[in-house]
């Protein structure tokens, strides 16, 4: 990786918050996140961990009245995004940063024509010239490989891999400096979801755009992916680029588990081994290490207090008591 | 529609497929036809027809002529008036109301129910109860309080009724939008930087709109009806102007003898109004996207 790296999104001990009737939930935890510009970070995690309550607190879009930052800041480039005013935020939502949903079925509106939702986008953002907006739309189509003249219809004629495309593209349409892309490829097909990764790599790499990429699948980020965050509890327990997170030997006992839940290919294993236990109720706070009681190496000192952060190695972080002598010696 | 390019796709647009699926339902077929005729009978009818000789004007001569007679195919009434003539006109007017009835508390239901539905809250609360004090009062009562306040004559008439339908439109939309505003296509507006009114407006308003065609449908024939109503207790349409109602009810004192006083413009609203529920059965169907193919 070079040097002059440029720090695109700084998030610094971010705590969100959901106040329902009856609880309050937890669901980010003190997270600290970096994104370099034109990188691609992998935000894994299981179900619950946090990681779309992350790209929505990004977005500030947290639902009115429930969702709440609790603590920290979200620093993109020059913007304060848990300090500027609403007017600021819509003018950052689509145009410097965007997202991509999970499910292409549903993001799309279903009685506008899809060229129509691409230039609505753009309208948003300033272009309102007819011929420019055309060719605009025409552009955008062709860019994720649908044909321009499809974009007078509607989005039930189209197939679902179409739909992401579509759905792309209307992320991609500001060409913005940051794109959250929830669970991408998780609605569709294995043969669909490498054409949608592939096409998204070569967008990004076209237009220079960072992606926080949010995903469960470790094939996924290792196939996209510069950087790694794994996520537990709403917490970022470890954090490394692909190649330390992939082939470096220490590791949080939860990435290990992570490993450990996916077949290989070289290694002759008879079983998987997955990780016992569930995610803690996100309801309540933990004193100690929240992934405690699944570790196997856990320790009264786990449960008892907070681990800290430990830098293994030039940009590989993990946060975990085993690593606390390691650092003294 | 491009027709080159790799791939022919076959195009059916939205609107194409609703139609052709309303058009599959006859009955629906025949009440548009109903209603079409109604239609351009009543606006042609000053090519045809005078208003002043033929529909008001007395003919002492002619009086309780019965249907069928030479040059008057549905008679004339107690003064001798050509009821063809009458109904036609009369026509005009049911169909000022009822779209007229319709459009206002389309328009006013939607916004009303839109903002309640989309911002919740606060806002919710004090709209749907003004509405809920609306929906208290029988619409007819209601009707005739604004009528017997305001006066008669068509605009109080229009407005009477329309303020009475607005609630149920508001409660409509604001339903439909409740359920919209959390669908993923909004949160995906509003992660491009899409306002408000915007969102309402272009996404959930038209996702919105099936139900409200079709209850607006039904509202024009409960208007016309209504309206009709009015008339027949003497606060609508005044005579001498044709109206279906006032003629039913100044023709019931001659019911034994001269049936066709009130058969004739029974008929006239039993007709317009089935036209309109059948329209209305119609394109529920055919706007219900489950039962697209």
């Amino acid at each position: 990786m070079s040097e002059n790296r440029e720090k695109l999104l700084e998030i610094r001990d971010l705590s969100v918050t959901y106040l329902t009737d009856d609880a309050t939930l937890y669901a980010v935890n003190g997270l600290d996140l970096d994104l370099y510009r034109g990188e691609t970070l992998g935000l894994v995690g299981e179900t619950g961990a946090g990681k779309t309550t992350t790209a929505t607190a990004i977005m500030r879009l947290l639902p009115d009245r429930v969702g709440k930052i609790t603590s920290g800041t979200i620093q993109f480039d020059d913007v304060d995004i848990t300090a500027a005013s609403d007017a600021e935020m819509r003018a950052i939502r689509g145009r410097r940063i965007s997202m991509i949903f999970q499910d292409p079925m549903t993001c799309l509106n279903p009685v506008l024509t899809v060229g129509d939702q691409i230039s609505e986008v753009l309208e948003t953002h300033g272009i309102r010239d007819k011929h420019e907006l055309e060719s605009r739309v025409d552009e955008m189509l062709s860019l994720v490989g649908i044909p321009p003249e499809r974009k007078k219809d509607y989005p039930h004629q189209f197939s679902g891999g179409m739909k992401q495309r579509v759905g792309i593209a209307i992320a991609l349409a500001c060409e913005p400096e940051l794109i959250l892309a929830d669970e991408p490829t998780t609605a569709l097909d294995v043969t669909i979801q490498a054409q949608v990764l592939a096409l998204m790599k070569e967008l990004r790499e076209k237009l220079n755009t960072a992606m926080l990429l949010i995903t469960h699948d470790l094939g996924v980020v290792a196939e996209v992916c510069d950087s790694v965050a794994i996520m537990y509890a709403g917490e970022v327990i470890e954090y490394g680029s692909v190649e330390q997170i992939f082939y470096n030997e220490d590791h949080h006992p939860y990435t290990k588990g992570l490993f450990g839940s996916i077949p290989s290919m070289s290694e002759g294993q008879r079983r998987l081994h997955p990780i016992d236990g569930l995610m803690p109720d996100p309801s309540i706070q933990i004193e100690g290490c929240a992934f405690a009681d699944r570790c196997p190496h856990a320790t009264d000192l786990c449960r008892a207090e907070k681990p800290v952060t430990h830098t293994l190695e030039e940009g590989h972080i993990v946060k975990c008591h085993l690593f606390d002598k390691k650092e003294v010696e | 529609m491009a027709s080159s390019g790799t791939q022919t796709v076959k195009r059916r647009s939205q609107l194409g497929s609703v139609v052709r699926r309303f058009m599959r339902n006859r009955l629906s077929v025949v009440g548009l036809v109903i209603l079409l005729f109604l239609l351009i009978t009543s606006c042609c009818a000053d090519l045809f027809f005078d208003y002043d000789t033929q529909a008001i004007a007395q003919n002492a001569q002619g009086t309780f002529l019965p249907p069928g007679s030479e040059g008057h195919i549905f008679g004339t009434d107690q003064y001798g008036r050509d009821m063809f003539v009458r109904i036609v006109y009369g026509g005009r007017i049911s169909l000022i109301v009822g779209f007229f009835v319709a459009g206002f508390a389309l328009i006013f239901g939607t916004i009303i129910g839109a903002t309640a539905g989309y911002f919740g809250g606060k806002i919710d609360n004090i709209l749907m109860r003004i509405m809920d004090v609306f929906l208290a009062i029988p619409s007819m009562i209601l009707a005739i309080c604004i009528v017997a306040a305001l006066g008669g004559g068509l605009t109080n008439l229009l407005l009477a009724n329309g303020i009475a339908q607005v609630p149920r439109y508001a409660r409509i939309v604001r339903s439909s939008v409740m359920g919209l505003k959390n669908s993923e296509f909004v949160e995906a507006a509003r992660c491009y930087g899409a306002g408000h009114t915007h969102i309402i407006m272009r996404h959930i308003i038209p996702n919105a709109m099936g139900s409200l065609i079709v209850q607006a449908t039904l509202t024009m024939a409960s208007s016309i009806l209504s309206v009709a109503s009015l008339s027949f207790l003497g606060l609508g349409i005044t005579p001498p102007t044709p109206e279906w109602g006032s003629m039913l009810s100044t023709g019931k004192e001659f019911m034994r003898t001269h049936p066709h006083l009130i058969t004739i413009p029974g008929l006239a609203i039993a007709t317009s109004v089935l036209s309109f529920n059948l329209i209305g059965d119609g394109l529920r169907d055919a706007l219900d996207p489950r039962l697209k193919n």
